[in-house]
């Protein structure tokens, strides 16, 4: 009789498994670079080679009207699902699928001038960056209006 | 008895480990990343790292993109739990060529892909 209901456990168990599931998931990408070094941005005159000797190669460069853009991006995504999926015939199938995300890339940009001047620094999430970036075009903004 | 409940457990267990690791494109020599400098030639770039994993127009200048990624993914499933981990890191070096893209102006490079861990989704990684 024990043992009827020992094996009984084990299957209901294996049962139970196929149907319902937790997996918390964490995706890191990349770093940001070490705030210490992207305060050393703030009100200095810089060029190309003290940014990229301060910062480490970027992940992306592009060209934007006048100059061109460095980008760094990084992000920590944790997400906890939850499945229950509940087999009602052969031919049916009703599942509950809930998540709890949180990925944003974070970046940071370095906009340049075409004579390699450093013009404009921003941080924040990278989707509003480059949003921030295609309004930009056609001018970069002047110097005395940056926040480098 | 005892033996029995132990063995099973194990074996619900054993399938439920994994640990992967994934790379895009090869691994970069930093010795040889290092040799790239200013006034450098564009065809000597090339012969020290080969084909360039992307090309960037900058007006009347290119900049190469060299970049080697690595990710290292670690789960561990039992029963109706899960725990999944994934770390991704990169080497990257950029090589900015000048007007006509002949000759090298700038470089910069990092090498973080083997920085990539495998570990758990409440383990700290930051070194």
């Amino acid at each position: 009789m024990v043992r009827t209901g020992r094996v009984g456990l084990v299957a209901a168990a294996l049962l139970v498994s196929s149907c319902v599931s937790v997996v918390w998931e964490r995706d890191r990408w990349h770093r940001p670079p070490p705030s210490a070094a992207v305060d050393s941005l703030d009100g200095a005159e810089l060029d190309l080679a003290v940014c990229l000797e301060t910062l480490g190669a970027p992940l992306n460069v592009w060209q934007v009207a006048g100059g061109y853009a460095l980008s760094w991006a990084w992000y920590d995504a944790e997400e906890v699902s939850y499945r229950l999926e509940l087999p009602l015939t052969q031919t049916f199938n009703a599942s509950l699928d809930y998540s709890t995300i949180d990925r944003n890339t974070q970046g940071l940009m370095l906009l340049f001038d075409e004579s390699d001047r450093l013009v404009l620094v921003k941080e924040g999430f990278l989707r509003d960056l480059m949003k921030e970036d295609d309004a930009r075009s056609p001018a970069l903004p002047l110097k005395s209006g940056s926040g480098a | 008895m005892k033996r029995s409940i132990g063995l099973l457990t194990l074996l619900l267990l054993l399938p439920a480990c994994f640990s992967t690791r994934a790379t895009v494109n090869q691994r970069l020599v930093s010795e040889v990343a290092a040799q790239i400098g200013p006034g450098m030639p564009a065809a000597e770039v090339v012969e020290l790292l080969g084909a360039p994993t992307d090309i960037v127009q900058l007006g009347h200048r290119v900049a190469y993109l060299y970049e080697f990624e690595q990710s290292k993914m670690t789960g561990f499933l039992v029963a109706v739990v899960g725990f999944i981990n994934t770390d991704t890191r990169s080497d990257r070096v950029w090589v900015f060529l000048g007007p006509g893209g002949t000759e090298v102006t700038h470089v910069a490079s990092s090498f973080d892909a083997d920085k990539a861990r495998s570990e758990m989704p409440w383990s700290e990684l930051d070194e």
